[in-house]
């Protein structure tokens, strides 16, 4: 398989402004990651809120600043794009917004928010050819011609969401990033859209970046998992394989804490409750980030950061894992 | 907008306009609409009356003096025999150009002024907005009194000072309105799509300001109109024999037994004022609905 995206040794951190004489802190939202990812897969990245998951995917698509490493995209170097070349990125690597109905501008008909990609990155296009690919991407996410003209107001959750999935489809783009996509819509238009996105994917050969806290819809979208945890990796695998074997004790937690829908199956799990609350960023833990938390942590956890290791065909960032 | 799906000859339904929602609403509000009626009424009367009057407004009638409202003057006569009926309407002509042309003034300096700094952010704004402050701790008449004192009294000078001041309110309210609207959505999308940041202010932050901008510069007109008012008073800015709402008050608050020349200005301005202030409570209604 193509790598399409390569990530090497990332960090993005944000500068807290507290005031003239003080020294400045650092958030350290994404703090030295690597990892690829190949064409034509779906990539899920899951951490609890404030693991730097969304500071990436931000990151990867300019929202954010990179503070240093790299992210060779297609050959561009992300952390060190110009302009232009984040013009170029963008037509091959779009984004799907959390918020569904946010995401879009209230005081724009839905075909002037479709085409806004296309009118801005190809500036030529002709007029007619412009709304021949609004209306064939509307198609493509189930919405009608006639709605057109229609404000994003006059729609519901789902069809905002379809409305923001076409403008990023227009471009066809080979990457899709979709941050937390599904998070905002109730169940049964969820399931829709997540359909969507998979139809999608298999009609347009589409390389999707899935965010999400919800480990239902990452097992049912995803070939491969990216578990997070204060701005680090800690375990990176097969889906199949970090369902069924996480190895690394973040994940295991992870994992426990879902509910399962069988009464007595859910009464008799064990779930493994962390202890304490999730380290500031501004000041992540020595060592492995995650040692202040971990029920195997022991002296040596807080001395060094544990690198990536290869077992049972998991990348794990653990020393207590073999 | 830059894409005309209307041109294509399409069987698409069309759906009401933002803007024509807005004004459905606006009209189902009898109180604001009476009110716009009434400042367009006057905003005719004022251009109207002056021209088709058949006595200019500083035409002395020495056998006329003082006169109370009577059939051949309808608002009375002044001190100088000048029929008060077309005086109050050139002054609203006087006030209503200082008002409006401020408040355009106002209106550009402040949406740009604002959207920019709110936009930009960090550094920039914080220049931009202490600039601001700075300009905030000039008191008003004090200012204008300094205009006055290095370029001589004139009617230009009295709109050039309003502006200069009230421009300040303004942008801190687009500011603050842009700084939460940049970290929307539908921002950022358009920043993945490659919009430039001229185009992200043109064309997404300053049509989502501009509800409130509407609500505020309904606001500030009536604002401009007391301030000039306030100016005049003082004996700044008009000169008679020329004369403003602000100007007349002046005068009929030192002719107080003859009651119609404080009663007609007064009145005129409190029923603008009082106008305004329900368009404007009626325009806040219709653009936010709840």
């Amino acid at each position: 398989m193509k790598k399409i995206l390569e990530v090497k040794n990332l960090k993005v951190h944000f500068e807290l402004s507290s005031g003239l004489f003080k020294p400045k802190k650092v958030v350290h939202a994404v703090d030295g990651i690597d990892f690829e990812v190949f064409e034509g897969e779906t990539l899920g990245i899951v951490g609890e809120s404030g693991c730097g998951k969304s500071s990436l995917a931000r990151a990867l698509c300019g929202l954010n600043k990179i503070t240093s490493g790299s992210a060779l995209f297609n050959g561009i170097d992300l952390a060190k794009a110009t302009a232009k070349q984040w013009d170029e990125v963008h037509k091959q690597m779009q984004f799907i917004f959390q918020d569904p109905v946010a995401a879009l501008d209230p005081r724009m008909t839905v075909a002037e928010i479709i085409a806004e990609p296309l009118v801005t990155l190809y500036p030529n296009m002709k007029q007619t050819e412009v709304m021949e690919k609004v209306f064939s991407t509307m198609k493509l996410v189930g919405l009608s011609q006639n709605q057109v003209n229609r404000y994003p107001q006059e729609f519901s959750g789902g069809q905002c969401q379809r409305i923001g999935i076409a403008r990023a489809l227009i471009l066809e783009p080979k990457v899709l990033i979709c941050d937390e996509s599904v998070s905002a819509l109730d169940v049964s238009i969820k399931a829709q859209i997540i359909n969507l996105l998979q139809e999608l994917q298999q009609k347009l050969k589409l390389t999707i970046l899935f965010i999400s806290h919800d480990l239902g819809v990452i097992k049912h979208i995803c070939n491969r998992i990216l578990v997070m945890y204060l701005g680090n990796i800690m375990e990176l695998g097969a889906k199949k394989t970090i369902y069924s074997d996480p190895l690394h004790p973040y994940t295991k937690a992870l994992l426990s804490a879902v509910p399962v829908a069988n009464p007595e199956l859910e009464k008799a799990k064990v779930i493994q409750l962390l202890e304490g609350e999730l380290p500031s960023p501004v000041n992540p833990p020595h060592g492995c980030v995650f040692h202040t938390r971990c029920p195997l942590a022991s002296e040596a956890c807080s001395l060094s950061r544990p690198t990536e290791k290869i077992v049972r065909e998991h990348s794990v960032s653990c020393f207590k894992v073999n | 907008m830059f894409v005309k799906a209307k041109n294509l000859n399409l069987d698409t339904p069309k759906t009401k306009g933002f803007w024509l929602s807005v004004f459905s609403r606006l009209a189902r509000n009898k109180l604001a609409m009476t009110s716009g009626c009434i400042i367009v009424v006057l905003t005719l009367l004022c251009i109207i009356v002056p021209m088709f009057s058949s006595v200019a407004y500083d035409k002395t009638d020495w056998g006329q003096i003082m006169q109370s409202p009577s059939a051949a003057h309808w608002f009375g006569t002044d001190s100088l025999g000048r029929d008060l009926f077309v005086r109050c309407f050139i002054g609203g002509r006087i006030t209503f150009e200082i008002a409006f042309a401020a408040a355009f003034v106002v209106l550009l300096v402040g949406i740009f002024y604002g959207a920019i700094a709110g936009y930009v952010g960090g550094k920039l704004d914080t220049i931009m907005m202490r600039i601001v402050d700075v300009l905030y701790g000039i008191p008003f008449l004090f200012f204008c009194i300094l205009l006055i004192t290095l370029f001589g009294n004139s009617m230009a000078l009295s709109f050039v000072a309003i502006a200069a001041i009230s421009w300040l309110d303004m942008s801190r309210i687009v500011r603050g309105q842009t700084l939460s609207i940049k970290h929307k959505e539908f921002v950022e999308a358009a920043m993945i799509s490659g919009v430039s940041n001229f185009k992200i202010i043109t064309r997404h932050v300053i049509p989502n300001l501009l509800g409130i901008v509407i609500v505020y510069a309904a606001l500030t007109v009536p604002n401009m109109i007391v301030m000039s008012a306030v100016l005049s008073f003082f004996g700044l800015g008009v000169t008679e024999p020329m004369t403003s709402w602000g100007l007349l008050i002046s005068d009929g608050a030192q002719n107080m037994q003859a009651w119609w020349l404080l009663l007609s200005p007064a009145t005129l301005m409190v029923i603008t004022l009082l106008s305004f202030a329900f368009l404007a409570n009626g325009l806040r209604d219709a653009l936010d609905p709840r």
